[in-house]
């Protein structure tokens, strides 16, 4: 990969969010107006405790560069 | 967590790609740092190598 | 319950390289109980094996289904329209599901996903210990519950050998001397006087020295 396209490159960076927590505290970011980078997509499930590996792997199959579990 | 790494790193991907965080819902601003270090992080990785050969998968 | 692992992936890729499109079957009894080969065990196979192959750049179709055990051919049976789909077959069961599958689909290659180890029981979580060798006459009922056959290294069967130590093992100082736990488990049970029982010379006729074994029971056969 030339130097260049590492430049340019944006990560996409999914965020499984448990409702309570993580979630609640990305909310608070944006109405804190924190400027934070916008390539993440979030899921918010129920509970951390409900990631599954399998989550995982299926995101990384369709591209996600990054993977955050947020309890 | 370190399963999902583990069996990332089995297939020959970087582990680093997922991480585990503990955030409280107050944390408004953790949550901001949080996704800018990964972002970073990220950056150094490179992207997904799967995105360069979209092959079958779900 | 019988007890596996998951295959070193990089076995299970080398089996697949030539098939594009694969069958990978979970087993929903006991390889799902100690989570080496049920439904979401097959589930991260086969993605791993998706990612892997598209790392290298091709191509890999997978399918994926669980039935409740693939030890028997009712329910084996069940993977007929999907095997009919695919090139091979991966089974996640134990040994026993596995050649039920491959005699069930006897125009495809079957590979095991797991590799089969022992009937145990789960210790603790994410601990499991042998139990039973299948040795077709037991003796739990003299030795206290505990078998002898699958937990002293030497298979002795008239208390312990000479290297019994502190409880442990002279062959492995990390395993528990079996023959003290029986001691222990009759003492507790008030039954020392089984110990005094001499065992005659064993016949292993009953254990798997004699080629395979076949139980059959004409009040079952129809
Ligand atoms: S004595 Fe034989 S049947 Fe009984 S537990 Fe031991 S190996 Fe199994
Ligand atoms: S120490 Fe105990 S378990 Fe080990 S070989 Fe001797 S009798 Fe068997």
């Amino acid at each position: 990969m030339g130097e260049s396209g590492l430049k340019e490159f944006e990560p996409e960076i999914l965020a499984f969010a448990c409702h309570y927590c993580a979630y609640a505290a990305a909310d608070l970011a944006g109405s804190m107006r924190l400027q934070y980078p916008t390539n993440v997509k979030i899921i918010k499930l129920p509970c951390s405790g409900k990631i599954d590996i399998i989550y995982i792997l299926k995101a990384l199959e369709a591209g996600a560069d990054g993977i955050l579990v947020a309890g | 967590m370190e399963h999902a790494k583990k069996l990332l790193e089995e297939i020959g991907m970087e582990g680093e790609r997922v991480e585990m965080v503990f955030i409280s819902a107050s944390e408004g601003n953790r949550w901001a740092e949080t996704i800018s270090q990964m972002r970073e992080k990220l950056k150094e990785l490179g992207p997904n190598p799967l995105k360069q050969n979209r092959g079958s998968g779900k | 319950m019988i007890t596996a692992v998951r295959k070193p992936l990089n076995e299970i890729i080398e089996m697949v390289a030539p098939c594009e499109k694969i069958l990978v079957t979970g087993c929903g009894t006991c390889v799902t109980i100690d989570y080496s080969g049920g439904a979401k065990e097959a589930a991260i196979l086969a993605s791993q094996l998706r990612i892997a192959r598209r790392l290298g750049g091709k191509k890999l179709e997978t399918l994926e289904q669980t039935v409740e055990r693939q030890c028997e051919w009712e329910f084996v049976k069940e993977f007929t329209d999907h095997a009919a789909e695919c090139q091979a077959i991966i089974s996640m069961a134990c040994g026993a599901g596995i050649q039920t599958v491959a005699a069930a689909f006897p125009d495809k290659p079957v590979f095991p996903g797991v590799n089969t180890r022992f009937i145990g029981m789960p210790q603790k979580q994410g601990v499991w210990e042998e139990r039973c060798i299948c040795c077709g006459n037991c003796v739990l009922h003299l030795t206290g519950g505990l078998c002898p056959f699958a937990r002293c290294a030497k298979t002795l069967l008239n208390g312990p050998c000479e290297g019994s130590q502190d409880g442990k093992c002279e062959v492995n100082r990390e395993l528990d001397c079996v023959w003290q736990q029986i001691y222990d488990s009759l003492k507790e049970r008030g039954r020392l006087a089984d110990l005094q029982k001499i065992f005659p010379l064993r016949d292993w006729s009953t254990g798997e020295d004699g080629g395979y074994r076949i139980t059959v029971r004409e009040d079952m056969m129809l």
